[in-house]
């Protein structure tokens, strides 16, 4: 049995021996763990413990080699989160607002309450949108004309013109999308669902980001980190070219493979000499080797998209300058969805402020560039996802930390943060299409009827993806934790 | 023996039906009263003593009471030479558990090194201890080991780990903390000095009230401000800015010194222990006038000599931004006009209008307008990237800033206390849902009530005496009853953090939870007795530290198995075998440094930036131009030292300590969880540091000595402090002869493989 003791004892052994005799495979945990890379494929661990109880909450585990079962059939198997980072504006993208037109560069009309926002002056002017409006699809789904690709997917998505969040700062905002807290330090939605999934993938990591090349968003690594789940399950960064992970590739190129096989033998001859009998643990690090050794070239062909057609090139604008860099991550996107990968997180927006979306000065300018940049290569993603049958198991999502205000700051063309109303839409696994859900007052800047807090969408992903977010929880410093804190319930309108 | 088994599972089942039982009954308990504390929080007045009507029996409730003291009926524990043995075997023996042998000394020394120092033991002291065979060998090296500043180094990472310490913010500007590591120096040097644990704690809680003026209490002080902190601009609002630093505070000193999530009970009654919400605001108020604040500790000298030269270093980036932007102008002034030509008539009219005529709004709308036209660098970058002479011109001014920027000289120091600087204290309301527009009634300071039930009301002085004007007195009377000796928690909770490092898991496995929903303790005598051992060694921890190292249960085999403690306890709770353990990411960079012979033991100061993987660089957040965010110190010595001196910035990981689970820093960590998977294969084979310190360390074999054999043993003694077997002698020898590279290629592919192995991983 196990000469290595389990780290961090998830419940109470109440009665030692008991427990012990309960909790016969903390390594043998691990050692699961790492036949899915170690990248997360243990997963609802949580199941039987909603309630204080004194099951051991590995036990449900270990019939389990591949990947978890959900708690309920899921609509959608993966995941894909296209994240704008700095705050897309819903009145000049997906929340047509003629009345605030009419009050374009008068003051905001007491009667809609106060706007709480980062920068704002105590009584700002209102800013109308100067965006071309029309309605598409069968469903008359209102479009700007900063997306035109989109426009064709009207009947694909399905709009969310009511969310909010409780932070109206980049950061906190950036954690409480992610993590469902505007605190640092918990663990994120891609984290939460390899928790409860685990991996399909032997080869990729279970949840992968990738970040604009220009800089991480504000809120930086802890917007993917696993907070209190084990480490396994934070996101991977990846990018474009031929090591896409790091370290994946040698530092000094002198290491080249022959090289490498000669020393992991031998390491692998040290270590079978050192292995004590069945120690899972140890054998679940020599595993590693072997796993990291195959990742090493499985990982680059994930990412080589020179055996893409040049019509799919096309389709996602990797040939053209504007968008060819935002289309070659949700090409690659696509290709590690097809491999595998369970969570897939993109970031349109990180680094200077030009390359957010984050348009304080000036809204338009600003959402030419980062629209200009992503809406092809968004409507690309959908179509390919959809003639590849990938989309039916497939729930796409996108948005930012929070909208921006209906009026401007400080007499500026540009708009400042507002966390209480603004859109997010959702595609493909389970989702209704061609439904707009919620809506905005009359200027946008109160989410009105059908509030989608950040918990309720929270709630509503996991449903999606076969789990209860009552149920998905994870025991930290004596309280079970789950992403929806004590908020969250599912949006029951939008899931077909 | 045969009716052993059977009788057990018999007991185990009761056991589990009463337990189930007992936490249904438990449950309903806490539903009805913790209705009436709700009630009481929120209508007041505070009554302390029904809150405290729920469990006073809970075990870690109630003083330690020592074993060997009470009862006379454990024979072996006191025919034992350490009483650590006593209890240990008495248990083992109770459950019919066979322990296994001691180690090796060769074992031992590794696991003793490594455990009281984070560093494998060299070869010279291998050798010296396995010469010495007289009594006191073993207990001779532990007090070597003790003795020396390595100790500190490696158990204040423990101690860092509580603190969540790190030298930047956090958030979204993470900006970095430049004195942060005075604190972290101050913690190495107080284990090192072995400073009681009593005056420890007193001086992380009110430093600046036991020692008003004392520089290094203030530093001290800075222990509940270590985590990450806001720091933005923009309509903040301060209450909850204010609320957020008492949180973080509160939270941290209940969990680090209490032993208790007292966090949960901030927003509602806590639901399994007996902590209504009015104790975790009772438990704020003592830190109600407490702010933080930078106090300066440096001499007027080192102020004069750093105005000095700060303001030489401006007189020369000044030409130098004078160039810039003279080079810059003209292009700024295209981008702008492009800018005005956009502009629509209605701005222009607005733009046109003399200051006098315009309205309010209008005036608004015309600062809008200049902001509108504003030129950005990014734009000025951009533009000027399509002319290559200027444009490198600028890059080459950019990179003379960047460089004369790096020689501008560190802050004077100044501490990050937490301290009381006013007369009148702030009111602590309770926040219904911890919402600070919620506020439903003052409390003042008091500890939790159910250890005032247990303890006694005459525990804890309510009237507190100031300390001097500023100085309320407040958190110098907790930090006295946490320290009070009848503190019922201090003591166990500590003794029992020493134990978690020194075995991988704690007498109680929830080391920050000794509430009722926290593990039982495995062994509460020896708890118990630990506990009472360090009041009577003045809280001297490394008395402590001490007794658990020199006992036989500490040094027993990890690689021997014992069928009794197979079947009745495998994962090894009751101590019959040591646990050999997978090295932390700092002991495992130390660990490699130190075989390579590198290891810079330099102590103290700033804390160093190690170069890091530009897949991770390239994405560190700014929104400015910046030319280097991460510039190394090029000195490669100062590269090599320990982990306990690498700066560590919160929003940006090391792929080492991220693979081998570093926490994030960002909340209180007591246990570390160890994690096997593919990246760590993937740093320990292809990372810069790896393969350079490989190289290092296989030049020093070259060195070592002319003779192929000698430097495998060498390589061995350092890596495994052990010689290779024969088998292994004939495989290495193939290895190195089958290899066709470079005589230094052969020695690094060795050394590669060697700290990649278990055996150099995994401490026995």
């Amino acid at each position: 049995m196990s000469l290595f003791m389990f780290p961090k004892p998830p419940v109470k052994p109440r009665f030692p021996v008991t427990e012990s005799r309960a909790l016969p495979g903390g390594s043998r945990r691990q050692f699961l763990e790492s036949l899915g890379l170690g990248f997360g494929s243990v997963a609802l661990t949580q199941l039987l413990a909603s309630e204080p109880s004194t099951k051991p909450i590995v036990a449900p585990h270990l019939g389990h080699l591949g990947p978890s079962n959900p708690h309920f059939p899921a609509r959608a198997k993966r995941c894909i989160f296209l994240f704008m980072v700095g705050g897309p504006s819903q009145m000049d993208l997906f929340d047509p607002k003629p009345e605030l037109n009419k009050l374009d560069g008068k003051h905001l009309p007491a009667s809609y309450g106060n706007v709480n926002s980062q920068f704002l002056e105590t009584d700002p002017l209102c800013l109308g949108s100067t965006r071309r409006w029309g309605r598409y699809g069968q469903c008359g789904m209102d479009m700007s004309d900063l997306i035109p690709q989109m426009h064709q997917h009207a009947d694909t998505i399905a709009l969310v013109r009511s969310c909010a969040v409780d932070s109206v700062i980049h950061a906190p905002a950036h954690y409480q999308m992610n993590s469902g807290r505007v605190l640092m330090g918990f663990p994120s939605l891609g984290s939460w669902v390899t928790y409860g999934l685990g991996s399909e993938s032997q080869n990729l990591p279970a949840f992968v980001v990738m970040a604009q090349p220009q800089g991480t968003p504000e809120g930086g690594v802890p917007c993917w980190g696993s907070g209190f789940l084990p480490a396994s399950h934070q996101g991977t960064l990846f990018r474009p070219g031929s090591s896409p992970i790091v370290n994946l590739a040698s530092a000094d190129p002198q290491f080249d493979r022959t090289r490498q096989r000669r020393i992991l033998d031998y390491v692998g001859t040290l270590n079978r000499r050192h292995l004590g009998a069945g120690n899972s643990e140890l054998e679940a690090r020599i595993k590693s080797y072997e796993l990291a050794f195959r990742m090493q070239s499985e990982a680059p062909e994930a990412v080589d998209l020179t055996r893409e057609t040049a019509e799919t090139r096309a389709l996602y604008g990797v040939d053209n300058p504007r968008t060819a860099e935002f289309g070659t991550r949700c090409l690659i996107t696509r290709r590690l969805i097809e491999r595998g990968v369970r969570f897939v997180q993109l970031y349109s927006g990180g680094g200077p402020v030009a390359w957010q979306w984050d348009a304080h000065d000036d809204v338009n300018a600003n959402h030419e560039r980062m629209a200009g940049a992503t809406d092809r290569p968004v409507a690309g993603l959908l179509t390919d996802l959809k003639r590849r049958g990938l989309l039916d198991e497939t729930l796409v999502i996108w948005g930012g930390e929070f909208g921006r205000t209906p009026v401007s700051q400080k007499g500026s063309r540009g708009r400042d943060h507002n966390a209480t109303g603004f859109s997010m839409w959702f595609a493909g696994g389970g989702i209704k299409p061609g439904t707009v859900y919620g809506s905005t007052d009359e200027i946008g800047l109160h989410a009105v009827e059908n509030r989608a807090h950040i918990n309720d969408i929270h709630a509503t992903i996991l449903h999606l993806m076969g789990m209860d977010h009552l149920k998905l929880t994870h025991s930290h410093e004596g309280r079970d934790e789950r992403i929806t804190n004590v908020a969250g319930s599912v949006m029951q309108n939008l899931v077909a | 023996m045969k009716c052993f088994l059977p009788q057990l599972d018999l007991k185990a089942k009761v056991c589990t039906l009463l337990g189930r039982t007992f936490a249904a009954l438990w449950f309903v308990l806490i539903c009805l009263s913790g209705g009436v504390w709700m009630a009481l929080a929120e209508t007041g007045p505070l009554d302390r003593a029904i809150a405290t009507r729920a469990s006073t029996s809970h075990w870690a409730f109630l003083p330690p009471r020592d074993p060997l003291r009470v009862s006379k009926s454990s024979g072996s524990a006191v025919a034992a030479a350490n009483s650590i043995d006593g209890l240990v075997g008495d248990q083992l023996d109770r459950l019919q558990i066979k322990p296994v042998g001691l180690a090796n000394k060769a074992a031992l020394l590794r696991r003793v090194t490594y455990d009281l120092t984070g560093l494998p033991p060299t070869p010279a002291e291998l050798k010296a201890f396995l010469v010495d065979n007289s009594g006191g060998a073993y207990e001779k090296t532990v007090d070597r080991l003790l003795a020396s500043s390595a100790f500190g180094e490696r158990w204040a990472q423990h101690w860092l780990d509580l603190a969540h310490y790190a030298d930047s913010n956090g958030f979204e500007l993470d900006a970095d903390r430049p004195h942060a590591w005075l604190y972290r120096d101050w913690v190495v040097k107080a284990i090192n000095e072995d400073m009681p644990y009593d005056r420890f704690l007193t001086l992380q809680i009110a430093g600046d009230e036991v020692e008003p003026g004392n520089q290094e209490a203030m530093i001290a002080s800075g222990f509940a401000r270590s985590g990450p902190f806001e720091i933005v601009s923009g309509n903040i609002d301060l209450e909850v800015r204010r609320n957020d630093e008492l949180i973080a505070a509160t939270s941290t000193v209940g969990s680090v010194f209490l032993g208790l999530t007292m966090g949960c009970a901030r927003c509602h009654d806590h639901k399994f222990d007996p902590i209504p919400t009015a104790d975790y605001y009772r438990l704020q108020a003592f830190f109600a006038g407490a702010r933080h604040i930078e106090t300066p500790i440096h001499s007027p000298e080192e102020r004069v000599r750093f105005d000095f030269e700060k303001k030489r270093i401006e007189a020369l980036l000044k030409p130098l931004e004078t160039a810039k932007a003279k080079l810059e102008k003209p292009y700024r002034t295209r981008l702008q006009q492009a800018k005005e030509a956009t502009l629509t008539g209605r701005e222009r009219a607005i733009r046109a209008l003399p200051r006098e005529q315009r309205t309010p709004a209008e005036a608004r709308l015309f600062e809008g307008i200049s902001v509108a036209l504003n030129v950005t660098w990014e734009e000025i970058a951009e533009e000027i990237a399509h002319h290559p002479n200027d444009h490198s011109v600028r890059e080459s001014l950019k990179r003379q800033l960047y460089e004369l920027g790096l020689k501008m000289p560190h802050p004077p120091a100044q501490a990050m206390s937490m301290m009381e600087s006013e007369k009148t204290l702030p009111e602590t309301w309770i926040l219904r849902r911890g919402d600070t527009k919620q506020k439903r009634a003052v409390v003042s300071p008091a500890p939790p009530s159910v250890l005032l039930s247990t303890m006694g009301e005459a525990s804890f002085n309510a009237t507190f005496s100031a300390v001097d004007a500023k100085h309320s007195g407040r958190r110098l009377a907790l930090a006295r009853w946490l320290v009070s000796g009848q503190n019922p928690l201090t003591s166990r909770v500590i003794v029992n953090r020493l134990w978690q490092h020194h075995f991988g898991r704690g007498l109680v496995a929830t080391p920050s939870d000794f509430g009722t929903k926290g593990s039982s303790p495995s062994n509460p005598q020896l708890l118990d007795w630990l506990a009472c051992e360090l009041i009577r060694h003045e809280w001297k921890l490394k008395s402590i530290h001490r007794l658990i190292v020199t006992s036989k249960t500490y040094q027993r085999a990890s690689g021997e198995i014992s069928r009794s403690g197979e079947k009745r306890d495998p994962e090894n709770q009751f101590l019959w075998k040591m646990t050999a353990r997978r090295m932390e990411a700092e002991g495992l960079r130390d660990s490699t440094l130190a075989v390579a012979g590198i290891l810079n033991p330099k102590r103290g100061g700033p804390g160093v930036r190690l170069p890091l993987e530009p897949e991770v660089r390239d994405l560190i957040f700014t929104e400015a131009e910046v030319v280097d965010l991460w510039p190394v110190d090029p000195d490669l010595k100062e590269q090599a030292r320990r982990s306990i001196y690498v700066h560590r910035k919160r929003n940006v990981h090391y792929p080492l300590f991220d693979a081998f689970d570093a926490p994030d820093m960002l909340t209180s960590c007591s246990q570390r969880p160890v994690s096997t998977h593919a990246p760590q294969a993937l740093v320990m084979l292809n990372s810069g540091f790896a393969q350079q310190t490989a190289a290092t360390f296989a030049r020093s074999l070259l060195d070592h000595s002319p003779e192929v054999k000698a430097r495998i043993h060498e390589a061995y003694l350092r890596c495994y402090s052990r010689l290779p077997t024969a088998k292994e002698l004939r495989w290495t020898l193939e290895f190195l002869r089958t290899n066709p590279r470079t005589d230094l290629d052969r020695w690094t592919d060795l050394t590669l493989a060697l700290i990649n192995s278990n055996e150099f991983i995994y401490v026995p």
